[in-house]
């Protein structure tokens, strides 16, 4: 909130959001520090487009700001769970919507169109390998053994490593030692996916508010003679893995 | 009243220049306040200060900045030249020039308001030097009485019986002063730091995050939080270290996580406009600073429901938190203690919970309403 609004230069809005959240059934619960009547107008930030919250799934994607009484609605609601995301990530869907409390403390709702994936828990980059953990996100339940893939985006062949599936639990790794023979310019870039029955899921981290992980999360670097081989999130948060030839900034 | 706060660089982000904003905010309400920022780097400044305050700066160190005829050969000249003024031990020396004492003289000569507080030692010992004889000088310590160097130590000893007030943070501080200044005139008042009133989001104590928040400098310590978080990530490896904030050991701060293999479990998330909103999705906040001349994210992380772990070391912390009620004290630089006390708060969860509504409690005697009236009650007190 800012000082003017704290102060009373801005003037308070009519009650208060005490919680804001999406549900898992994609209904906009809002319990106010006072009763009120009034109903919520979603406004998209973009297109001005304006409806009301009572059927979330009719939005269009892109970021919609919540009023109430033509004022916008002030909420308490931090708007982040991380449970929350994971719970909500555990049913098929292809549109995400999430409430989020704007750095002006009022209620957004974030509406963003997904598919099938791995969220990455846990990489592990070391002694030759890179092992990743994760858990299916929008996308059924899978059981078996799956491979853990490696795909150049320029150059090379793909490569893999073993990997299973035990329901949304995911787990995969893969030695870099293939890749780096493989390098032939000074450096080149590998998306990985986990592959199960010829479809290649992407691995990546979102189910947090984190923005911009490419430059706060570091990842441990491994060498392979004079190549550096170091996992990265890339600008979608996707895992990624960077080979360099060793003197040369990745 | 015309109250002018003096401060070193109001543009920048820092618990000086917040705490500065807050008050100058909420004094604002009832007496004409400006903020007079010695430097200035960026055109507007980071931090949220009221429109009612008057916010303006004497040397402009934006690209292409020009100082006006028939100072501008001289402030070129003079700006290359070191501080004279100012001791070499003032831990901001390096900012300063024989430009900017030439400008901050000519600025205590010429001002004409009723109160004047200056915010750090340098600029205390200008006013105690160069203020005019009607302005009522206060000067605010945001550093404890023994962070200073010896050096600038004998100035301030020497300057400071001629300022009206001196007004610290802590009661440890004002014992300090009092003694320092025992046949003086001068007076010493402990005020803490004021949190701006109205709402604010509240943590539910539902996210595994342990959040940090400060300069990433030394002082801070978060070197040895990283470290106890190695015990953390591996007894709890679902709980996250969110680190928020930037300075010069960021870099050595990232390259020690790497090595420690925190990735998974620690982020470094930059700086943030909106702490308080940060704080709220967090569920403990810890501190491993080697000194606190306060420890105001302790303050803003109560306010937002979020109990503290913090290294009881000097000055701020152990005044601030009531062990197990709000938060937990361990010994200083014990790094296994810190561990420890992260520990036993992330499994504590009812404790946590009840420790969580207790420090929304204590957050309230540090309303910023409540602390700007105990400056005006100081103001009376020194009044001519």
């Amino acid at each position: 909130m800012s000082t003017e609004a704290r102060h009373g230069v801005v003037p308070p809005v009519s009650g208060r959001a005490v919680t804001s959240r999406v549900g898992d059934d994609d209904t906009l619960s809002i319990e106010w520090s006072a009763p009120t009547g009034a109903e919520i107008v979603l406004r998209h930030v973009e297109t001005g487009e304006e409806c009301g919250a009572a059927d979330l799934t009719v939005l269009a994607p892109g970021v919609w700001m919540a009023s109430c009484r033509g004022e916008p609605v002030a909420t308490d609601d931090p708007g982040f769970s991380l449970d929350g995301l994971w719970s909500y990530a555990e049913t098929r869907r292809s549109r995400e919507i999430r409430a989020f409390r704007t750095s002006l403390g009022t209620l957004g709702l974030r509406v963003r169109e997904v598919e099938p994936y791995v969220e990455v828990i846990r990489v592990t980059a070391d002694d030759g390998v890179i092992a990743v953990e994760g858990a299916v996100a929008y996308g059924d339940p899978i059981r078996g053994e799956a491979r853990l893939v490696a795909v150049a985006r320029r150059g090379p062949e793909p490569v893999s490593g073993p990997a299973t599936f035990q329901g949304r639990w995911f787990e995969g790794a893969i030695e870099i030692a293939p890749m780096a023979e493989a390098q032939v310019r000074r450096r080149v870039f590998w998306d990985l996916y986990a592959e199960f029955s010829g479809v290649r899921l992407p691995l990546a981290t979102r189910l947090d508010d984190i923005t911009d992980k490419k430059t706060k999360v570091r990842f441990p670097a491994q060498h392979v003679g004079q190549v550096r081989v170091r996992p990265y999130y890339t600008e979608t948060d996707s895992l990624a893995v960077a080979l360099s030839i060793e003197g040369e900034k990745a | 009243m015309k109250i002018s706060f003096l401060i070193l660089n109001a543009y920048g982000m820092g618990g000086t220049i917040r705490a500065t904003f807050d008050l100058a905010t909420a004094m604002s309400e009832r007496h004409e306040v400006e903020v007079v920022s010695v430097f200035q780097h960026t055109d507007t400044p980071f931090l949220p200060l009221s429109s009612r305050v008057r916010l303006r700066s004497l040397v402009d160190l934006r690209e292409g900045a020009k100082v006006r005829w028939p100072y501008t050969k001289r402030a070129e000249r003079l700006g290359a030249r070191e501080s004279a003024l100012i001791h070499p031990e003032e831990r901001a020396y390096a900012s300063f020039s024989a430009w900017s004492d030439e400008v901050l003289v000519r600025e205590l000569r010429r001002l004409r308001s009723d109160v004047l507080i200056t915010t750090r030692a340098g600029l205390n010992i200008m006013a105690a030097r160069y203020a005019r004889r009607k302005v009522v000088t206060i000067a605010q310590e945001h550093l404890h009485f023994e962070a200073h160097q010896p050096g600038i130590f004998e100035e301030i000893r020497t300057w400071y019986p001629k300022l009206d007030a001196v007004v610290t943070l802590t009661e440890a501080d004002e014992h300090d002063y009092r003694n320092m200044l025992n046949g003086s005139p001068t007076r010493v008042f402990t005020i803490g730091n004021g949190l701006p009133g109205g709402p604010r989001p509240r943590s539910r104590q539902e996210n595994r995050i342990v959040l940090a928040a400060g300069r990433l400098v030394p002082v801070k310590g978060y070197d040895r939080l990283l470290k106890a978080f190695v015990r953390v990530a591996e007894e709890r490896p679902d709980w996250k270290l969110r680190i928020y904030g930037e300075g010069r050991v960021g870099d050595k701060l990232i390259k020690q996580a790497v090595r420690l293999r925190l990735h998974n479990n620690v982020t470094f998330m930059g700086p943030t406009g909106d702490i308080e909103g940060e704080l709220a999705k967090a569920s403990i906040h810890a501190v491993s600073s080697r000194f606190e001349g306060f420890g105001m994210t302790i303050i803003e992380a109560f306010a937002s429901g979020v109990p503290v772990v913090s290294f009881d070391c000097p000055r701020g912390p152990r005044e601030i938190i009531t062990p197990g009620i709000d938060g937990l004290l361990v010994p200083a630089d014990d790094v296994d203690a810190l561990a420890d006390g992260l520990i036993q708060m992330i499994d504590d969860e009812e404790g946590r919970h009840r420790m969580a509504k207790n420090a929304l409690q204590t957050a309230q005697s540090y309303d910023i309403s409540v602390i700007a009236k105990r400056w005006e009650k100081s103001f009376a007190q020194l009044g001519r």
